[in-house]
């Protein structure tokens, strides 16, 4: 069997076009005159943007996860709702939702252009996620936790605080990372907002080379820059993921 | 196991065999629909101008015309036309001296005048107007070229595609639009009460249908040859006609 996968993957690259490849996906000129802005405006947009929808979306979740596992019925009806809502609608719409609805309907727009709409609507997304990989977590915590800290006379707001929730985080960080690499990807999709030379991410800012030379090129650019991201970024955790568990012993 | 290998071995067979047919003898034709009045679907039926004259073409060359509704980016990557999913793609494209040093160009087929649409209940009445304003256009276009070297202090916004850049128009993002003329004549028609159309800028530029740098030469000479027939004995005119 894996004679013949090897087999496969030789005749791919006997039978692959090499020239053409070259062409449409490496030509040199072209990635010449990506930089430096592909770095100084693409990938440290779409790290900006990241950033601040993922800071926006973790408190966010926080609140509808610790709303989901209220008593007060109310409380877990919302966020079931907002969750069930916002996992559920493609992250486009909702971006076109947050970016042209909410004028459309309420003559306000939220302020700070692509950064402020794109950071809140997909900020909004990634809540709806990681609300329930919180929740999850909280309830991956021994229940005697909980117990054991109201009974040292701690208020059960105290004991969530100190005691349950830095457990629940050490268990989620995998899924938490996870959610951050997909938000990294889904800063591509707020090329539906519309940019201005110095607002575009990425694979915008590739699409728009594209466009110009009419060559693919700029995709395999953008596409090492996402990976100079992310690999980094999931090495970074992989570590800290250790630490914490080191910790535990 | 046994099993695995002999479906994957026809599989890739049939797949190097329909490679290696390419299809039947159809013009393969690579579009960017909705593009009205360029290129468009009506039921179920692609047309429009751009279709309606390759189509003539097509019929001057004694072949049938395929539409394949591609979306731009293959088409402006090229790798639509270099891969041989479409012979030649018709979807607007602007003619460049820079996207010329990657694909070859047709004779252009059509000017295209660019135009600045306003909303109605703006005030502006020009370009100079949109000083501190946001003015929409369309990646990759002309009418973005043409924005940002005649900038009046706006903030040039660009979008994706005509429907991005009304939807923007009808929630008040963009006060305005600066883009070819037909989208924005197709808007004002279509919405008389929204919008204005306060200007025209005539530029050299046009339309092209595009082919593949290397290995189109024969396909491009006859596709030229076709289009100076039609302009000549009228039917470019009379397509015209039915799209404008």
């Amino acid at each position: 069997m894996y004679g013949l996968l090897g087999l496969v993957v030789a005749a791919m690259v006997f039978f692959a076009d090499w020239e053409q490849i070259r062409k449409s996906f490496f030509n040199v000129e072209i990635i010449k005159s990506m930089f430096p802005e592909v770095v100084t405006v693409g990938a440290r947009n779409t790290i900006i943007y990241t950033a601040l929808a993922f800071a926006l979306g973790i408190v966010w979740a926080l609140g509808l996860a610790l709303m989901k596992l209220s008593s007060v019925a109310p409380y877990r009806w919302f966020a079931t709702a907002y969750i069930e809502l916002f996992r559920g609608l493609p992250a486009l719409i909702t971006i076109i939702l947050v970016g042209f609805g909410l004028p459309l309907a309420f003559g306000w727009s939220i302020p700070g252009g692509t950064l402020g709409k794109g950071a809140i609507g997909l900020g909004i997304v990634a809540a709806a996620y990681m609300a329930e990989t919180i929740r999850a977590g909280i309830q991956a915590v021994p229940r005697g936790q909980m117990e054991a800290a109201r009974s040292l006379g701690m208020s059960s707001g105290t004991a969530m605080t100190y005691i349950i929730l830095p457990q629940a985080f050490r268990i989620i960080i995998p899924p938490l990372t996870n959610e951050l690499v997909l938000l990294i990807k889904d800063t591509s999709l707020l090329f539906v907002l519309g940019s201005t030379p110095q607002s575009k991410e990425l694979t915008k800012f590739a699409r728009d080379v594209m466009a110009a030379k009419v060559n693919a090129t700029p995709l395999t650019v953008v596409a090492v820059m996402y990976l100079l991201i992310t690999l980094p970024l999931t090495y970074l955790v992989r570590k800290l993921e250790r630490k914490a568990e080191a910790e535990k012993r | 196991m046994k099993r695995l290998s002999y479906a994957l071995a026809v599989l890739m067979s049939t797949a190097l065999f329909a490679t290696a047919c390419g299809g039947s003898d159809a013009l393969v034709l690579c579009t960017d629909a909705p593009y009205p009045p360029m290129e468009m679907e009506i039921d179920g039926e692609f047309t429009g101008f751009d279709i309606e004259l390759m189509r003539a073409i097509a019929d001057e060359l004694g072949r049938d015309l395929e539409v394949n509704n591609i979306g731009f980016d293959p088409i402006t990557s090229g790798l639509a036309m270099e891969s041989g999913e479409c012979e030649i793609a018709a979807a607007s494209i602007t003619i460049t001296a820079e996207r010329a040093e990657n694909i070859n160009f047709s004779d252009p087929y059509f000017t295209a005048d660019q135009s600045l649409l306003v909303a109605a209940d703006s005030g502006i009445t020009n370009l100079a107007g949109f000083a501190g304003k946001n003015l929409g256009v369309q990646t990759g276009t002309t009418g973005e070229m043409y924005a940002n070297a005649n900038d009046p202090g706006a903030t040039i916004i660009s979008f994706e595609n005509p429907g991005d850049i009304f939807t923007a128009l009808a929630a008040g993002e963009v006060e305005g639009v600066l883009q070819d003329i037909v989208p924005n004549a197709e808007y004002v028609l279509n919405n008389p009460n929204d919008a204005d159309l306060v200007e025209t800028y005539p530029t050299d530029e046009s339309y092209g249908f595009a082919v593949k740098k290397e290995g189109s030469e024969d396909l491009l000479k006859s596709v030229n040859e076709a289009l100076a027939k039609l302009v000549e004995d009228g039917t470019y005119d009379q397509i015209y006609n039915d799209w404008f």
